[in-house]
């Protein structure tokens, strides 16, 4: 990281030196980047104010003040309650500021959002010191993309198909907040709208590399159009260990005439199996497109494979993440890279044969960012409910994150007590299991939006 | 026979008897149902054996079933014999006996059938047992069904067989009663202190071990303005870090205002929530038969015999299936709540009192086990056990074995339907047992092809 680090600085040093001597205008937004001895490089928000030689502004959440002469440029951090939070110096050159010094209280504070829930993303420098020294940090200074002046219309045709989740994978497309993508995913196992196979593996389309986002904040994807675009899909014939007892798993005896291909009928709604038994020949069930993965880039260096879940999203094969849904996702890095995949036609609770209704899609998109302020996991809103999300190795634990995160949520949106939040979930909680036979199991928490908009 | 004191009486007794018997003996008509009991050396009235029996009996010979066995034997005189073999034909016991009076008993030998007659289990036969045996008539049923007004004269807080019925009453009956109001019946004496209590229990003529009883919820409404909740989170509902950190107001006031003409209650304004108005969903947090042998469980309790089940779809027009455990199932009821949200997760709903109005049926020879409903909308199965992925386990499994049963699917296709189509409820989390309800939409059962 520290090499990247220095490879990125002496890149910008070397452009734009001779242009800048005398009087660059620092003043304005910035995006600092801070790397430490060892972990993963931190992110601020830095908003810079020019008065002769002397400089103000803010630093995440921490204040700044400084002087400028020459080039050279030095600032004083100063935390929330006032005590100093660093140091640092550092050199201008062109459209880039940097330098070393020290922060204190590692490299910076954890956004608030989700008291006593347990789980934190890591970003979000230059939040609340704390005790002990200051480390020795590199920091680099440089200026936000800027907004395209009206949000765009983009049309993105997938080439690339990633089965891991991680920051590793080099953005397909970079998408500023406000912009509609239009696009498609393959199924489950890689296979588009026209029958080609492409990466299988509950494979992810993108990233897609939001300009702006950084740690810390949240991402907001909006799922304008989720709709099947084949005629096809393939679901699973056996009932899985989590979701029947040993007893019926040892006695159960399946059929292999039973194919689990399923004919979809979108204009009227539903599907059929392709090749029904008797029992089923009048069979249908309506057709809810939903997209079993959606994702950022999990934090640090962790990697997951496609078909796994966790704060980051992925495989969270929730059956409500449809068309018309919106989702909150905690960003850990730059860009956030955001990704999706794994459609379903119609899927039950939990996913309980393995796989749902699989098949292809066309998804359309748009995104927002709510600046520094995250959550431990990811959240949705659909039509009627605010939902939490719980990944977690258990569905007891699960069921206990998610209700903790949406109580925290709905307390911090609402400015609601401890007291308020439990009477108001006593009677109009409802929980989903949404995932019983991942890697990780998924129960979601969720609020009804009709008893919130009326209650205050 | 009873034995009576020895000497002459005694013999007088026979002597009477005897003469009352024989021009009876002929006529004594064996044909048509009766209610067995078997009564091995170890059993109480509770871990007794019964099965519906039905006989026919022509110039001496008597054929017919009991339970899942088949009878053949002779009629003599007043002295029965007969040998009961299983479905596959191989002789599982034989009986002996007499009448006396309205019914016959005597002794025998018995391989002892299992419980759950749906249940395909792998284990082993048990060996033959020892046992005294009783053929009764079942009690006739008045013409017509019956309505009852029961005025509840006690409650009970221990779900158990030993409980006395409170009412005798018939498939087809219905009963209007009320469950316990604290305030308005401090004087009424309680059975048992476990917590929640229960009005009845009912005993259902005809209903036996190995039958369903089938309970109609006809009219639920609460009957007081008031309805208490909690208002801290259990612990089995969030992570440890939100209990700890958690800062509750000992006085907050969990009284809600209900409205049940207008199906609303509201919450006594506080700061954060001066609106908060919510939809009545009156539900019955109790409902029961006794627990199977001499088991005995505290009122908050839950198990396959029901209990504290505490689904918020357990309301007016839901359709409840309980498995029988003992004659006449023992049903019990309680525990009302205005409204709650899944999983009870501060340790109560809208607790209330309401007035209540059911009717019962009873499905014959067929038992699954553990409780079943019908709502409006779907077939629900419950799990209830000591851990939430085991009652998942189990309500979907009981509901897989449903399906199969009913509409006769086969693994492959029960798989494929809840691969698209089930729900999962998860309804208590904060009582000494958990309880997940597997569900599926009835639009989509009434696809299926039976």
């Amino acid at each position: 990281m520290i090499k990247m680090w220095v490879r990125i600085a002496a890149l910008g040093s070397v452009f734009a030196a001779a242009r800048l001597a005398a009087a660059a205008d620092l003043s304005g937004n910035w995006i600092a980047t801070v790397a430490g001895g060892q972990g993963e490089p931190q992110y601020a928000r830095v908003l810079l104010t020019v008065d002769g030689d002397n400089l103000g502004g803010t630093w995440g959440e921490s204040k700044v003040s400084g002087t400028l002469a020459d080039g050279k440029l030095t600032l004083a951090l100063t935390d929330t309650q006032g005590a100093s939070a660093g140091s640092l110096s550092g050199t201008v050159s062109g459209d880039t500021v940097t330098g070393s010094g020290s922060i204190i209280g590692g490299r910076g504070g954890r956004p608030g959002g989700f008291d006593g829930g347990g789980m934190r993303p890591r970003g979000g420098a230059g939040g609340r010191a704390g005790i002990g020294g200051g480390e020795v940090v590199a920091f680099s200074l440089a200026r936000p993309a800027r907004l395209p002046a009206t949000a765009r219309e983009l049309h993105f045709t997938p080439t690339n198909f990633y089965g891991t989740y991680s920051a590793k994978n080099k953005p397909a497309l970079t998408i500023f907040p406000g912009d509609v993508v239009h696009t498609w995913t393959a199924d489950a196992g890689g296979v588009d709208a026209n029958g080609l196979r492409h990466r299988g593996g509950d494979s992810n389309i993108g990233p897609f590399y939001i300009e702006g986002a950084l740690p810390g904040d949240t991402l907001v994807v909006h799922l304008l159009k989720v709709r099947t675009n084949r005629t096809t899909a393939h679901q699973g014939t056996r009932i899985n260990a989590h979701a029947v007892t040993a007893a019926y798993l040892t006695t159960a005896q399946y059929d292999p005439a039973v194919t689990g291909d399923w004919t979809l009928l979108p204009e009227k709604g539903i599907a059929v199996p392709t090749h029904p038994s008797e029992h089923m020949k009048n069979y249908s069930v309506p057709i809810k497109p939903m997209l079993g993965c959606i994702s950022v880039a999990p934090a640090g260096d962790e990697q997951f494979r496609g078909g796994d879940l966790g704060a980051y999203g992925g495989n969270m094969d929730y059956n409500d993440n449809v068309e018309g849904t919106t989702l909150y996702f905690p960003v850990f890095h730059p860009g956030a890279l955001l990704g999706m995949g794994d459609g379903h036609a119609a899927m039950g609770d939990g996913e309980v044969t393995g796989s749902a209704l699989e098949t292809s899609m066309d998804v359309d998109f748009s995104v927002e960012l709510i600046p520094r302020d995250s959550s431990g996991m990811v959240r949705a809103e659909t039509k009627d409910y605010l939902v939490a999300f719980g990944v977690a190795g258990s569905v007891p634990e699960s069921i206990q994150v998610a209700t903790s995160q949406l109580a925290t949520w709905i307390k911090k949106k609402y400015q609601l007590t401890d007291s308020e939040v439990a009477i108001l979930f006593a009677s109009e909680l409802k929980y989903d299991i949404t995932e019983l036979v991942d890697s990780q199991y998924n129960v979601v928490a969720k609020v009804p939006k009709r008893v919130l908009a009326s209650m205050k | 026979m009873r034995s009576v004191s020895s000497g002459w009486l005694s013999k007088l007794t026979a002597l009477i008897a005897a003469i009352a018997i024989v021009p009876a003996s002929h006529a004594a008509n064996l044909s048509g149902e009766w209610v067995g009991q078997l009564t091995g050396p170890f059993d109480s009235q509770y871990t007794a054996q019964y099965n519906h029996v039905t006989l026919t009996s022509s110039a001496g010979k008597v054929a017919g079933k009991w339970g899942t066995y088949n009878v053949a034997g002779m009629l003599a005189g007043d002295k029965l014999s007969i040998s009961l073999t299983d479905t596959r034909g191989i002789l599982v016991g034989t009986l002996t006996g007499s009448l006396d009076g309205e019914m016959f008993e005597g002794e025998g030998s018995v391989v002892p059938a299992r419980r759950m007659s749906s249940a395909t289990s792998m284990a082993p036969a048990q060996p033959p047992q020892n046992v005294t045996w009783k053929l009764t008539r079942p009690v006739a049923q008045p013409a017509g069904p019956q309505s009852y007004v029961y005025e509840p004269k006690y409650y009970y807080g221990i779900y158990s067989a030993a409980e006395p019925p409170a009412l005798h009453i018939f498939p087809g009956d219905t009963v209007s009663t009320r469950t316990m109001d604290q305030a308005r019946d401090a004087g009424i004496p309680k059975h048992g202190n476990g917590g929640d209590v229960n009005v009845g229990p009912f005993y259902v003529e005809g209903a036996l071990p190995g039958d369903t009883l089938v309970v109609h919820i006809v009219k639920l409404r609460t009957n007081k303005p008031t309805g208490r909740q909690g208002s801290r989170f259990n612990a089995h509902a969030v992570t440890t870090a939100y209990a700890l950190a958690a800062q509750y107001d000992p006085n907050f006031n969990g009284n809600w205002n209900q409205d049940q003409d207008h199906n609303i209650a509201s919450l006594p304004p506080s700061p954060g929530l001066p609106h908060l108005t919510i939809p009545m969903k009156t539900m019955l947090g109790c409902i029961s038969v006794a627990p199977p042998g001499e088991e005995q469980y505290r009122g908050t309790d839950l198990g396959v015999f029901g209990g504290n089940l505490d689904y918020n779809d357990n309301v007016e027009g839901t359709t409840l299936y309980f498995p029988v455990f003992h004659p006449g199932a023992l049903l019990g009821m309680g525990d009302a709540h205005g409204a709650m949200g899944d999983g009870e997760v501060v340790g109560t709903g809208l607790e209330t009192s309401v007035d209540v109005t059911f009717t019962v049926d009873v499905i014959k020879g067929y038992a699954t086990p553990q409780v079943r409903a019908e709502t409006k909308d779907y077939l629900i199965s419950f799990g209830v056990s000591g851990s939430v992925p085991e009652s998942i386990q189990l309500a979907t499994t009981q509901l897989a074995d449903w399906m199969k049963h009913d509409y006769k699917l086969n693994d492959s296709e029960v798989a494929l339907f809840f691969g698209d189509a089930l729900k999962y409820d998860i309804a208590e989390l904060v009582d000494p047992h958990f309880d997940v309800v597997a569900k599926v939409p009835k639009s989509e059962v009434a696809l299926l092809n039976k």
